[in-house]
């Protein structure tokens, strides 16, 4: 329902969009005309609004159906609705400052230059799925679509931080990048990571997404890769960061994005957990893709059900899926295995015998030996669901 | 309302310079949001003054983004908004923004 309006709300925004003519700062002119086609840009129009300013904009689950998630159809997620409009690559500089030996100024065309390195992770963000949590929480109210896979390619932080030099007693790193308050008040957003997971060789400062740049939405010209952690510190646009000889404590990591310390971030609403932490590493989750929740699924003949499973980066061991809503289960394939962080996508042949309505459910072992939970976690954030997804569909 | 497919183009030539657009510098990425309306909030007392305290940082569709919740989270929502965020609005807004919400977004309590 809500979602609806939602659509009709998107839509007929579009309609306004492609009456008004504009220009970019150079005078040339933009043509967003048209239907929804081309209204967000290097967007694909398939994506589902939570809000204009600042853009949050969240996949649709099918297209879960790509292994590695086209540029189009990645989410969108902001905080501040001072967001880039523009980059100028003459003038754009990551710096790297602070407890070092040596701060450093890169163009783009710099960071390039050093060696690249590709891996494939999931980027899926702290909340996702927050709209399935009871009792209800706010925040951004995403279904499951603040979740991605895709091949990035940049320059590890390790070899930014070799180069600066990082002095002996530094604890932290400071991620900032070109976003900003709309006005004076909101903290800006900066998040930070103990120099210990800043030197994880797989960190990296990343240009491309797929093998292209980034769509600006999704954080051009560069932007942090921190694989097996939600993407709350996956900074876009990074342009700034910063060595510091203490634990950096800035609202969006003393303040937000914390979690119950307590195993699963479990909490109860009226009895709220006294210590948190900053969220960090992703807990093993599995979906299903195919068939869809309300589909209907012909009798006596198979149907070749499929979804992806992932984790905070020990990758996934084992995956099993359930017909009856949990009470007897059978092991999936897995297709071939694109990393450690990546999606893996499970494969199960069902012929349903009997008529009528039925629960598809999916949990997933990892390979460090984390099972999903059955039964949801609460938390006040909304973060880090990984109960077991259920499907319903019926048989006729 | 469908638009003609030229009236687009022809909206689009009107704007800029005189002179014909230089070719775009490839190293300058610039990009032009949907300038989408703001959204239709339901109408109920307090409405007026949630546009007015709600919409310069963020789009007031935040709030139809919401589910129901109880009258004491829409207050801490508010307060958070106030206190930590520094909305400026005077704090005797808040307590007819929050009966709003909870009219158009309540959940009992
Ligand atoms: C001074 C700037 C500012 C003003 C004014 C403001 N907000 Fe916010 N609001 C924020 C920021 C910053 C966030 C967090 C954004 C994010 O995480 O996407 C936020 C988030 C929210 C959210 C999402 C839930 C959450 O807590 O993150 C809701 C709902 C919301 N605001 C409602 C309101 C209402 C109602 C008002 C008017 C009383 C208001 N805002 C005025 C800055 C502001």
């Amino acid at each position: 329902m809500q979602n609806r309006v939602r659509r009709r709300d998107f839509l007929a925004g579009v309609g306004v969009a492609a009456l008004t003519s504009r220009c970019n700062d150079r005078g040339v002119p933009t043509s967003d005309a048209g239907p929804a086609t081309g209204a967000w840009p290097e967007k694909s129009p398939a994506l589902v609004l939570h809000a204009e300013r600042p853009p949050n904009l969240e996949m649709p689950l099918q297209y879960l159906g790509h292994d590695l998630t086209p540029n189009e159809l990645m989410f969108v997620r902001w905080h501040l609705a001072g967001i880039p409009l523009k980059v100028d690559l003459h003038t754009f500089r990551l710096t790297v400052a602070g407890h070092v030996q040596r701060p450093l100024s890169l163009s783009l065309d710099e960071v390039q230059k050093l060696e690249p390195v590709s891996l494939v992770a999931v980027n899926q963000c702290s909340g996702n799925s927050r709209a399935l949590f009871s009792p209800r929480v706010p925040g951004v109210q995403w279904g499951g679509g603040a979740l991605a896979n895709a091949k990035w390619t940049g320059v590890r932080l390790r070899t930014l931080l070799e180069r600066v030099g990082v002095r002996p007693g530094a604890r932290s790193v400071t991620l900032r990048g070109l976003d900003k308050p709309p006005i004076e008040g909101p903290p800006p957003f900066v998040k930070s990571l103990d120099v210990e997971r800043a030197l994880d060789p797989d960190v990296l400062v990343a240009w491309a997404m797929n093998d292209r740049p980034l769509p600006m939405l999704n954080g051009f010209p560069l932007r942090l890769i921190v694989p097996g952690w939600y993407s709350t510190y996956w900074v876009k646009a990074l342009t700034e960061m910063t060595v510091l000889d203490a634990p950096f404590d800035g609202f969006w990591m003393a303040k937000a994005y914390r979690v119950p310390r307590a195993e699963g971030a479990d909490e109860a609403p009226d009895r709220l957990a006294a210590e948190t932490v900053p969220i960090s590493r992703m807990n093993v989750r599995s979906l299903v893709v195919q068939p869809e929740a309300g589909a209907r699924v012909a009798r006596g003949a198979p149907y070749p059900m499929q979804g992806i499973a992932f984790d905070g980066g020990s990758g996934i061991a084992r995956v099993e899926v359930s017909v009856d809503g949990g009470v007897s289960w059978r092991d999936a394939q897995l297709d071939p295995d694109l990393g450690k962080y990546s999606f893996r996508r499970w494969r199960l042949a069902w012929t349903p015998t009997e008529p009528g309505p039925k629960t598809i459910a999916v949990r997933a072992t990892s390979v460090a030996g984390e099972v999903q939970r059955p039964t949801p976690q609460w938390n006040r954030g909304g973060y880090m669901r990984n109960a077991y997804e259920r499907t319903p569909v019926v048989v006729s | 309302m469908r638009l003609p497919l030229a009236l687009p183009l022809l909206l689009a030539a009107g704007c800029g310079r005189a002179s014909p657009p230089s070719p775009p510098d490839p190293r300058v990425h610039t990009i032009v949001l949907p300038d989408l309306a703001p959204p239709e909030l339901p109408d109920a007392p307090g409405r007026a003054m949630l546009y007015a305290a709600c919409s310069t940082c963020h789009t007031p569709r935040y709030v139809l983004d919401q589910p129901p919740l109880p009258a004491h989270v829409w207050a801490a929502e508010v307060d958070k908004m106030h206190d930590v965020y520094h909305a400026p609005f005077p704090e005797e807004m808040s307590a007819p923004i929050v009966a709003y919400l909870v009219a158009v977004r309540g959940a009992g309590d």
